[in-house]
Formats: C-alpha cells, structure tokens, sequence
C-alpha cells in the first residue's frame, strides 16, 4: 500500500476553511518531493459533497459520523488513529486554527509521533522533513528537522497560495 | 469549587529579540520573561470564579530558568487573589509541550489537593508553542473533558458542569455544558486582566514563601524528536514603497501603480 501524504479537512458547517486548500498546496509540494500520493481526509457527517472541492488531492478518505459532525479535536483524533492509512502516512498536516485546536498535537500523541506546529513552511530535505515555524509572536524563525515517519505538521493560515478549491473528480476511496 | 490555572511564561516580545551564536536559542540577555498574553487571562478567569463560586484558586508555573520573573508573577497571582501558588522546579531547560503536559499531569495526580480540582485552566495557545498547545496534551493524560478556545464561562450552582463559550470562525461562539472535572483552554477572560499595585506584590514577597516543589520523574515511551536546527529573523522579502512628493506628484505615482495593477484604466 502506497504511503501517503495526507491533508486533514477543516470543515464546519459544510464549509471548507480556507486553510484546508493552503494545506493541500502545500501537501502536493511535498507529496511531489516524496513520489507519494496526496490524499485529504475529510471528516463530518452528511458533508460528502465537500469531498469534490479538493481537486488537488490525489484521492478523498472520507468518515462520515453523527460524531464527527461537530469539529472536536478529541473525537476526530479518536477516528482518524483507528484508520491504518493515517497510521503508516509519510506525513500529516493539520490546520492551526481556533476550529481545529490542538488537533495535530493530539494527533502526534496518540500515534506516539513528532509533532511541529506552527508552520509556515514544510519541505523534504534528503531523508527529513524541515519545517519552518514562526514563533514569538512571528519574531523569530524556527527550523526544525524531523526523521520519524508519520511526522504530525500542524500549518497556520497563510503557507501559500491555496490551490484546488471548486475543482471536481476526486476520486473518493473510501467511506 | 477548586479551580487550578496553570500559567506559563514567555519572552516579552516588545523586546528585540536575538538569536544566540549557537543559532539555535534565543540570546538570554535579549530575553525578559512575562506572563504569556492568554495566561493572563487564564488567571484573571480562575478569580472571577473566585468571586462569583467562591473557588479555591491555585496558581502553578513550571520553571527550568530559575528566573525572578517567574517569582514575581506567583507573588503577583497570590496578591491579586489566588490562594495558593506553586513553582514546579524543572532542571531541563527546553521542555516540550507533551513532556510539560505529563510533568503538570504528574503533580496534579500525586497531589490530594490539586486531584480533587473541579477545573484546570490553562491559557489556549503561548506564542512559543513549537509541539502545539498544552491543555488538550494535559486533559488527555488526566482522562478529562477539554474543551477550547473558551472566551467565558459560568459554573452552574451545583458545582457538577460549567457552560462555556467556545469561539469560531467569523465571530461565531458556541455555548457548551461541560461536566466536571475538565481541563479548559482559556482564550479570554470574562472581564480584562486586573492591576494590582507593586507594593502589594513586594508586601507579600517579604511575608509569604511560595511552594516549590521539584519536578517528578516522568516515565514514558520517549517519542521520536524534532531537532532544531536554526533559529532566525524572518526574512524581510518585501518592503512597502513609500510615496513622496506633492500632492499632484503622489497622486500620479499613485495612479500609475493602480495603472500597473491594472486596478484603474490607462491613459
């Protein structure tokens, strides 16, 4: 099974977050440099049409609950470290929001993973991750380099250019 | 109702910070430490429930840099109206957020007092929270309900749940029951942090010890690490083009970069 780069959704209401399409701009950059698929994993309840919006994605893994319906970090860590692709991914990238707080940190917790936050950059460089985080109210540049596979990135608005948004034909892989 | 805040400090960022020769930490003497911005806030909540339930507060800070800072804002917390405060020593000087999160989990499960505590506050983010934020790591070691950003709340009269306001996107707040115990993530206060006079504070630096309690040993599965490898000023890739001149002279100069984008038409 190939090892993916995986992007978590934001999502409230049936809305995708803006930073769900920067994620994925950034996650194909990196899929990209790793030969890895990209894939977005969406998560909610009756929000299945959503799942067309995130054409930059290689594929879709959506779990649709009456749970997931509301974005607690908790409930989505539960669901997502019961999944095997987000156990052996090559990375994830969750948003840094007020929606989705302390989700990635959880996440990296409960998968026993390295976790980085606050990134504004994430690149391959020879067998690590680097990313670049701003700290200290953005005064300050942190560059840290992780090995460990899965590596759990948590990315603040504003990485890139978003890409994808409105495009269709993503296949969903799973439901 | 016990209500415990933990409060973390951070480096004053009015300050102009350095970066060491070692690339790799901040230069000590550009840093000055403060009570982290939602910290603040945190403790300010803990005394409204303190004011309004009639709450035990404990305040507690983990330290590694023995700094005076971190003394002054304990002393600073009892005079404002906490009834306790302890000063967790820690020898490592660069903890990790889950590292912090299983010391604080320790002290607060070995200690009757602090065991038995209704509610767990902590601020919702620090500015140097490189591994993410703290409460939810801590609520997960302690088997407790987390809920945040949380910007009010108001305990019932029973003492069983609180109701919280959590926020969302585009200033949109959820109201919440939350059974306790629970760990919170403090975004804001009900009401701005308050002042207390400094000769309240040295009052009770001359008269009151604080409790420091050293650090326990932490036995867990280490975690693969993250390596810091530079520390640094972002790079200024951009500088704002400053229009001088006239007004005649601005206004053409302004014209001209609205032509260029095509935001307005040409000549």
């Amino acid at each position: 099974m190939a090892r993916n780069v995986l992007v978590v959704v934001e999502q409230w209401q049936g809305q995708v977050s803006e930073i769900t399409y920067e994620l994925l701009a950034l996650g194909r950059e990196v899929a990209d440099q790793l030969l890895a698929p990209l894939q977005a994993v969406l998560l909610g309840h009756n929000v299945k049409p959503i799942a067309g919006t995130l054409g930059t994605a290689d594929s879709v893994l959506y779990l649709d609950h009456p749970l997931l319906a509301e974005p607690l970090p908790e409930v989505y860590v539960e669901a997502l470290a019961g999944l095997a692709g987000v156990r052996e991914a090559r990375c994830i990238l969750c948003p840094v929001t007020t929606v989705s707080l302390g989700m990635g940190a959880l996440l990296a917790d409960r998968l026993g993973a390295p976790s980085v936050s606050l990134c504004k950059d994430l690149r391959v460089a020879a067998d690590n991750y680097e990313a670049t985080c701003l700290l200290y109210g953005g005064k300050i540049e942190a560059v840290v380099s992780v090995e460990a596979s899965p590596a759990v990135f948590g990315v603040r608005p504003g990485p890139g250019p978003p890409t994808g948004a409105g495009s269709s034909g993503v296949p969903l892989s799973k439901r | 109702m016990h209500v415990v805040a933990i409060l973390r400090m951070v480096p004053d960022v009015v300050e102009d910070l350095e970066v060491s020769p070692s690339g790799t930490a901040l230069e000590p003497e550009s840093v000055r430490l403060i009570l982290s911005e939602c910290d603040d806030h945190t403790l300010e909540q803990a005394l409204l429930l303190r004011e309004s339930r009639d709450a035990i507060v404990t305040v507690m800070v983990l330290d590694s840099l023995d700094s005076p800072e971190t003394e002054e804002v304990l002393y600073t917390a009892l005079a404002k109206g906490a009834d306790a405060a302890i000063r967790v020593w820690h020898p490592e000087r660069l903890l990790t957020t889950r590292r912090m999160a299983s010391i604080f989990a320790r002290v607060i499960e070995r200690d009757p007092t602090l065991k038995s505590a209704d509610l767990i506050l902590t601020g919702v983010r620090t500015i140097a929270d490189l591994e993410g934020p703290l409460a939810p790591l801590l609520a997960r070691r302690l088997g407790l309900p987390h809920l945040g950003p949380v910007s009010r709340m108001s305990p019932d009269f029973s003492g069983r749940s609180v109701t919280a306001i959590r926020e969302y996107p585009n200033g949109i707040r959820g109201e919440f029951e939350v059974p306790l115990p629970a760990v919170l993530s403090i975004q804001a206060a009900g009401k701005p942090p308050r002042y207390v006079p400094v000769a309240k504070v040295r009052d009770l630096m001359m008269t009151r010890k604080l409790k420091c309690i050293p650090s326990p040993a932490i036995d867990e599965t280490p975690v693969p690490s993250i390596q810091l490898i530079e520390m640094r000023k972002p790079r200024v890739l951009e500088h704002a083009e400053m229009l001088t001149g006239t007004h005649e002279v601005v206004a053409r100069k302004l014209r001209d970069v609205l032509v260029a984008r095509g935001l307005a038409p040409g000549a």
